[in-house]
């Protein structure tokens, strides 16, 4: 009767395992550059704006109450705010895309914005020394940005606070700084005191395949093991004719 | 004795000329709120500070503490301070009317935010009301109910549970009335119970976990109220009550981060927007006021509603809920 029982829920464990290691586990969410313009199509032109913004926005609390919030322009969030603005349709993508090709080859965009809370003294991004790198050692410093005048701002974190947007692009000698092998890029803002860095990684879903590898092996072990007690447990088990012997011998 | 004189006189002079010299050209105004007990409260304190700030006036303002009484008292030390105009959000209609008598006495105009009072805007120096429609959001909110409902069952029909906002708020009365005006067509959508929560998350909580009390599972189809506060606050019993037919079945009113996150999670329904951005309007229609132009009596600002039923609301829904992260808006 035990063995019975031992066996039906070493079935059941063994399937609930098996279905389980068949289970797709959720698309996990990758930060994915654009790198090859051809990519960019029709369906990029309805894409969620502020979708991508969120995406490649990264914020940083600088020193002395200052605060940094850098948002690297990728192509596909360029498309998007000038379908909001209305000067890049179906008709024009083409035109759109060979420009940004060209652009994205010499140089590399982004939108540094400096704020605080009430001194706008202190936004000069003058003050500071970028540098971009990537995984492959490449550097280069910025030299040309256009900032707008401190314009008072609002949020719910913060409420109001001064900050100046700076459109920055870095040099990048004549070719496209990201391509589609880059593992991550950074900006390091240096004040000769300081040095704070921001971080776009590309490469979380390695990260999450080896999870996933993990995952599957223990689950393959532990579906091994439960199949293999059960089956000893099966083998091993007494027979009918050897507890009878057994009850009479202790009567 | 001369030379004394004259160094009085100098030293005159020299004071009258400073105070001329610093006195602010920017217009004063004043503010009277509520209260600074509640999000939707605080954001729109925020949002007249920022608006002063962008348009150039200098402000003073106090709270009322949720109290009429001390609304009164608190809008006559503000009066008290001679400025060149008063915005005022009402805590109940009636009561803060004499606020309109007040301002009419000492010649300073009178603009009322989110609620009015039970005087006519465009009288006296009460120049202008400027709110969001509250019955016609009320209503937009119940016809989205009886549609869902109608895909949801194939027919007009289901129980619903109201939680109000204040007792005797103008707000509350449009949002009861405007909600029931668009579903008085359906008999066969009813609501079984409606309770104030005082628009506060805990009491919003309190009355929800009493309808799951009232209510067993099956025989609530939607929970529909008046703040987002309060709708986050019925979430929470909903989910420690392990009532989760009722997941995705709240419709709120207001339009906080949080409560449109639910939305785009699918914990919430719908969210009818009534963010408490006045500031811009308020003091560019006392700017314009002063300047000598005409003031509207009543202006009422735009409304969404958010939810995720279509394609075009969820997109919508979506990239608002994005610009709200990407700007860190609360609102």
């Amino acid at each position: 009767m035990n063995t019975h029982f031992v066996r039906i829920g070493v079935m059941i464990t063994f399937l609930a395992l098996v279905c389980s290691l068949g289970l797709a586990s959720e698309e996990p969410q990758v930060l994915t550059p654009l790198t090859d313009f051809g990519e960019l199509g029709t369906e990029d032109l309805a894409t969620n704006y502020y979708g991508l913004v969120v995406d490649w926005t990264r914020r940083l609390p600088l020193n002395n109450n200052l605060q940094l919030e850098v948002v690297y322009l990728d192509p596909r969030l360029v498309l998007a705010s000038e379908v909001m603005a209305g000067t890049v349709s179906e008709e024009t993508l083409a035109d759109f895309v060979a420009e940004q090709a060209a652009a994205y080859a010499v140089g590399t965009p982004f939108i540094i914005k400096l704020s605080h809370d009430s001194n706008t003294e202190r936004l000069n991004l003058a003050d500071w020394k970028i540098t971009l790198k990537n995984d492959r050692g490449e550097e280069y410093i910025l030299t040309d940005y256009q900032g707008s005048v401190p314009q008072l701002k609002t949020s719910y974190s913060r409420g109001n606070f001064y900050q100046v947007d700076y459109n920055a692009s870095f040099p990048t000698a004549g070719y496209q700084f990201l391509d589609s092998a880059a593992n991550w890029m950074k900006l390091v803002f240096d004040n000769g005191r300081n040095v704070y860095e921001v971080t776009w990684d590309f490469q979380p879903q390695v990260a999450v395949q080896e999870s996933e590898i993990f995952q599957t092996t223990m689950k393959i072990l532990i579906t091994v093991l439960t199949a293999g007690l059960a089956l000893a447990l099966l083998l091993t088990r007494p027979k009918a004719s050897i507890l009878n012997e057994w009850n009479q011998a202790n009567k | 004795m001369r030379r004394i004189s004259a160094v009085l006189l100098v030293l005159l002079l020299v004071s009258f000329m400073s105070a001329a010299g610093f006195a602010s050209d920017r217009p004063l105004i004043a503010f009277s709120q509520v209260a600074m007990n509640h999000p939707w409260r605080i954001a729109m304190t925020n949002d007249i500070v920022y608006w002063a700030e962008v348009l150039g006036v200098d402000l003073i303002w106090n709270e009322a503490e949720a109290d009429a009484a001390i609304q009164l008292t608190k809008v006559r030390d503000l009066l008290l301070q001679e400025p060149d105009a008063l915005i005022m959000s009402p805590f109940q209609a009636t009561a803060l009317d004499p606020v309109k008598e007040m301002c009419d006495e000492a010649g300073i105009p009178l603009v009322t935010i989110d609620r009015s009072i039970d005087s006519e805007p465009g009288t006296g120096m009460y120049i202008s009301f400027i709110g969001k429609d509250n019955t016609k959001l009320a209503r937009e909110l119940g016809e989205f109910v009886a549609n869902y409902l109608y895909e949801t069952y194939g027919e007009y029909k289901g129980n619903i549970v109201e939680i109000q906002e204040a007792v005797g708020s103008s707000a509350t009365i449009e949002r009861y009335n405007g909600f029931r005006e668009a579903l008085e067509q359906y008999p066969d959508i009813q609501i079984i119970a409606t309770q104030s929560g005082h628009g506060y998350r805990v009491e919003g909580t309190k009355v929800m976990e009493n309808y799951l009390e009232r209510f067993p599972a099956g025989t609530i189809d939607i929970v529909y109220t008046h703040s987002d506060e309060m709708g986050l606050g019925a979430l929470q019993a909903i989910k420690a009550a392990g009532r989760t037919e009722l997941i995705g079945r709240l419709v709120t009113v207001d339009g906080q981060r949080a409560a449109i996150e639910t939305v785009v999670n699918g914990e919430h329904l719908a969210v009818s927007d009534y963010a408490p951005h006045f500031g811009e309007a308020a003091i560019k229609a006392i700017l314009a006021y002063l300047a000598g132009e005409e003031v509207e009596p009543v202006q009422m600002l735009d409304s969404n509603l958010y939810h995720m039923t279509t394609d075009e609301g969820a997109n919508f829904t979506r990239n608002y809920y994005n610009r709200m992260l990407a700007e860190d808006l609360f609102y």
